[in-house]
């Protein structure tokens, strides 16, 4: 009797333990198939999407404007200078003689002179000196240089600002 | 010497006796004004100039004086010679120039070979006479007194009596000769404040941006008030 108690609580033992393992491979079981069935499912999405593609029925995208690095800045560039440059430059120049002759207190014409002086100083006249044949062809000739090499400076300029856009120098 | 034989009425200034005249190139050349020139408007400048000044004395001859507010002593070179040569272009009148420019003489130009006495000979040398520095012009009726060999004491001279007396001789001799000194620039020698007390009238010319108004008013001062006729400007 004793003995048979015995055996069975020996044998109750041996069920939990077997209970215990059953539990820890059914939760095995479990994970595994969940793992498997995941699997599963994207293998046949992505069979499903890889015959789509090859009929040409999934999403398609259409490249309209390739990706490129930009080329040309965005703000004002060396030919907008090269061109300016010239313009400004005269305009500064002729800006400063005006404004010498404004600062400037020697008189540059008779009726200002006339207009400055008190009344009582009178103008007897205004006369323009002669000039000399020989001296009106060297201011002409002055005039001509000044031209030619104000030409030459200018087709130099053009060149360069040309040779530096077409990327040459 | 002929160029200064007296000549008494008005009508013979035009028979004045000519030992040369110059031609309107080299007139043009020399920046002197001759009748029917090209620039018609330095021609009646040059007229109406002359006629303002008649106009303040119009009995009798006059002596005035020109003179540059600037350092350069060109435009009143300029300026005196024209008005002595439009003051000649009237046939019932005749001109002398005077020449005291002593740095820069301006009438050795126009005579085109220095001559051998001028004004500073005169002034220093009692023996030379007053016809033997006066030349003739090239120009009708206009007579011409260089301002003769360079001399240390020269600028003393102009103040002296000699000077006033030779002024006066020229004026005097002839009702109808305009007597035009040419004196250096106003602001730069001491002569135009002396040959100022000497004239009737003094007419500084302003040249083309040179000349502030404080150097205007400054020039005034220095000829007088009294003798001061007015600006000619000249660009």
């Amino acid at each position: 009797m004793v003995k048979l108690h015995a055996e069975e609580i020996e044998r109750a033992k041996r069920v939990a333990a077997r209970q215990a393992d059953l539990s820890e491979l059914v939760r095995d079981y479990d994970v595994t198939r969940g793992i498997y069935e995941e699997m599963l499912e994207r293998k046949e999405k992505a069979r499903l999407s890889m015959t789509l593609d090859q009929e040409g029925q999934g999403v398609s995208y259409r490249i309209q404007e390739p990706a490129v690095f930009p080329l040309k800045p965005s703000g004002l560039r060396l030919i907008h200078f090269t061109i300016a440059g010239p313009f400004i430059g005269l305009i500064a120049a002729i800006a400063l003689v005006i404004l010498y002759v404004m600062v400037d207190p020697r008189f540059r014409g008779a009726s200002i002179m006339e207009a400055s002086l008190p009344e009582d100083i009178e103008l007897l006249g205004h006369v323009t000196t002669i000039k000399p044949n020989r001296e009106r062809k060297a201011v002409q000739m002055s005039l001509v240089r000044l031209f030619a090499v104000a030409v030459i400076y200018m087709v130099a300029y053009g060149a360069l600002a040309y040779s530096r856009a077409s990327g040459w120098i | 010497m002929s160029t200064d034989t007296p000549v008494k009425e008005t009508a013979k200034v035009s028979e004045m006796e000519e030992s040369f005249l110059l031609s309107n190139n080299e007139l043009a050349g020399l920046q002197v004004i001759y009748p029917g020139m090209a620039e018609r408007d330095t021609l009646n400048a040059f007229r109406d100039i002359r006629t303002r000044l008649l106009h303040k004395k119009p009995e009798g001859n006059f002596v005035v004086m020109v003179s540059s507010l600037d350092a350069n002593a060109s435009t009143s070179n300029f300026v005196a010679m024209n008005l002595a040569a439009s003051i000649a272009m009237d046939e019932n009148k005749s001109a002398i120039y005077l020449d005291c420019n002593l740095d820069a003489p301006h009438a050795d130009k126009i005579l085109q070979k220095k001559p051998e006495v001028g004004l500073t000979d005169y002034l220093d040398d009692e023996n030379i006479p007053v016809p033997d520095i006066i030349f003739p012009s090239g120009v009708h009726r206009l007579r011409i007194v260089p301002v003769g060999n360079p001399r240390e004491t020269a600028e003393e001279q102009f103040a002296s009596q000699r000077m006033k007396q030779l002024i006066d001789h020229l004026s005097e001799r002839y009702p109808n000769r305009y007597v035009v000194l040419d004196v250096p620039p106003v602001g730069s020698s001491v002569v135009a404040r002396i040959l100022a007390q000497y004239v009737d009238y003094a007419v500084l010319v302003v040249p083309f941006g040179k000349v502030t108004e404080r150097q205007v008013l400054s020039g005034i001062d220095a000829v007088t008030r009294q003798r001061f006729a007015g600006l000619v400007y000249c660009d």
